[in-house]
């Protein structure tokens, strides 16, 4: 080993030992004096570095961690709470929406069987009075419909309804005006003998029901047409 | 067996002095290698999990310090130009053979030994700090910097051979000669 490839290694670790170091040394006064002299300077630079500390700093770190551990919980305790809040909101919605997932045509055969004696009924409900019970469930007449028998207001499923008995050809026929039970398509009612059908409007829903070959789709559409409620 | 705080504890007594003077060597000051040594034990609280052996906590704790304040020095500092140059001195095999007066007086002054480390380039300080003050081998150094263990060893020996220039001939003196 020369020289130079002593002080090399030496000066990247003064403490190394090995054989071929040992050697050199033993034959090289100027590499011995190199190396005491660089194991002198690491020795100093390793006092040199122990500066002081501040005698707080730990206490000031652990101060740190166990506000940031306290913020982490409070985070957690109000996911949990937000989890919590959102597994009763699910379970309520899932438990209303399956007391409305009742079929709305058996709902309606119900309500119309429940109230049968409104169909026999003939007191030609005036404009005004009309209008008031259409009101009241956020509805408006924009015309006549003819001649209406029975008119009220009634809690149908989960909502409340306006609940017309109105002439056909072919009998009474019953119609439901349901502002806050939205359906998608047409359906058609096929019930315990009653004949109808449930239509989409542009606000909830209309249900009409009648005796066989009645032309109800044309009762209903202009009815709903008078309402302003064509969807 | 010690819950995670209890382990955190223990870390923060055992390395909070060595990762503090590890920073202020890095970076040369105590406001922000105080803010880097709480920055890195949060972190390393955020992940005590992933501290299997308490053996490698020393070089766990020290990456990630290392990992902070080359954040902090990306986010801040521009390049030390002054170092760049300084560095650009080494690389002389002059300084292996060249004869240098007894640096025992030089060594004595703490304070001239803290200006001249600080006058090493970040790329030699890192690993002399790495080695004299985290006792890393070169393999160590190496996998830590991600250079390979022949770069390692010519840094440090650029790092001490500047050193013991840099005390020798004090760059007062060097400016004097032209040499800075």
């Amino acid at each position: 080993m020369n020289c130079l490839e002593f002080r090399r290694r030496v000066a990247a670790e003064p403490d190394l030992a090995s054989d071929g170091l040992r050697e050199h040394i033993r034959h090289c006064a100027a590499c011995r004096q190199f190396r005491d002299e660089l194991l002198e300077l690491d020795c100093r630079l390793r006092s040199a570095l122990l500066t002081p500390v501040a005698d707080d700093l730990a206490a000031r770190i652990l101060l740190a961690q166990s506000t940031l551990s306290r913020r982490r919980q409070q985070r957690r305790r109000w996911l949990a709470l937000a989890a919590s809040v959102l597994l009763v909101t699910s379970l309520a919605v899932f438990f209303t929406s399956h007391e409305t997932a009742r079929p709305l045509d058996e709902i309606v055969v119900a309500h119309i069987e429940a109230e049968v004696a409104h169909l026999s009924e003939r007191r030609d409900v005036p404009m005004t009075q009309l209008q008031h019970v259409l009101a009241r469930v956020g509805q408006h007449l924009h015309g006549d419909i003819g001649p209406v028998n029975y008119a009220g207001v009634c809690p149908i499923g989960r909502h409340e309804g306006a609940h017309l008995v109105v002439d056909g050809r072919q009998g009474p026929v019953t119609v439901l005006i349901l502002p806050e039970t939205r359906v998608v398509e047409r359906r058609v009612i096929e019930r315990d003998g009653w004949h109808g059908l449930i239509l989409p409007a542009r606000q909830g829903s209309m249900a009409i029901v009648g005796k066989p070959g009645e032309e109800l789709e044309a009762v209903a559409r202009r009815i709903l047409g008078r309402l302003g409620q064509v969807s | 067996m010690s819950t995670p705080q209890a382990q955190f504890n223990a870390l923060v007594q055992a390395y909070h002095a060595l990762l503090y003077r590890y920073a202020l060597w890095l970076c040369g000051n105590a406001a922000l290698s105080e803010d880097l040594v709480q920055e890195t034990f949060l972190r390393a609280w955020k992940s005590l999990h992933h501290l299997r052996e308490p053996g490698a906590a020393r070089q766990w704790l020290l990456t990630i310090l290392r990992r902070e304040f080359l954040r902090n020095r990306k986010r801040h500092a521009p390049l030390d130009k002054a170092s760049r140059s300084l560095d650009e001195l080494d690389g002389d095999d002059a300084a292996l053979v060249d004869g240098r007066p007894p640096l025992a007086e030089a060594l004595a002054d703490r304070n001239a030994l803290h200006a001249a480390l600080m006058r090493l380039s970040l790329e030699q300080r890192e690993p002399l700090l790495l080695q004299v003050l985290g006792g890393y081998s070169c393999e160590e150094i190496a996998t830590e910097l991600g250079i390979s263990s022949g770069a390692v060893m010519t840094r440090l020996s650029r790092a001490r051979l500047r050193l013991r220039q840099l005390l020798a001939d004090p760059p007062e003196t060097a400016t004097q000669k032209g040499v800075v």
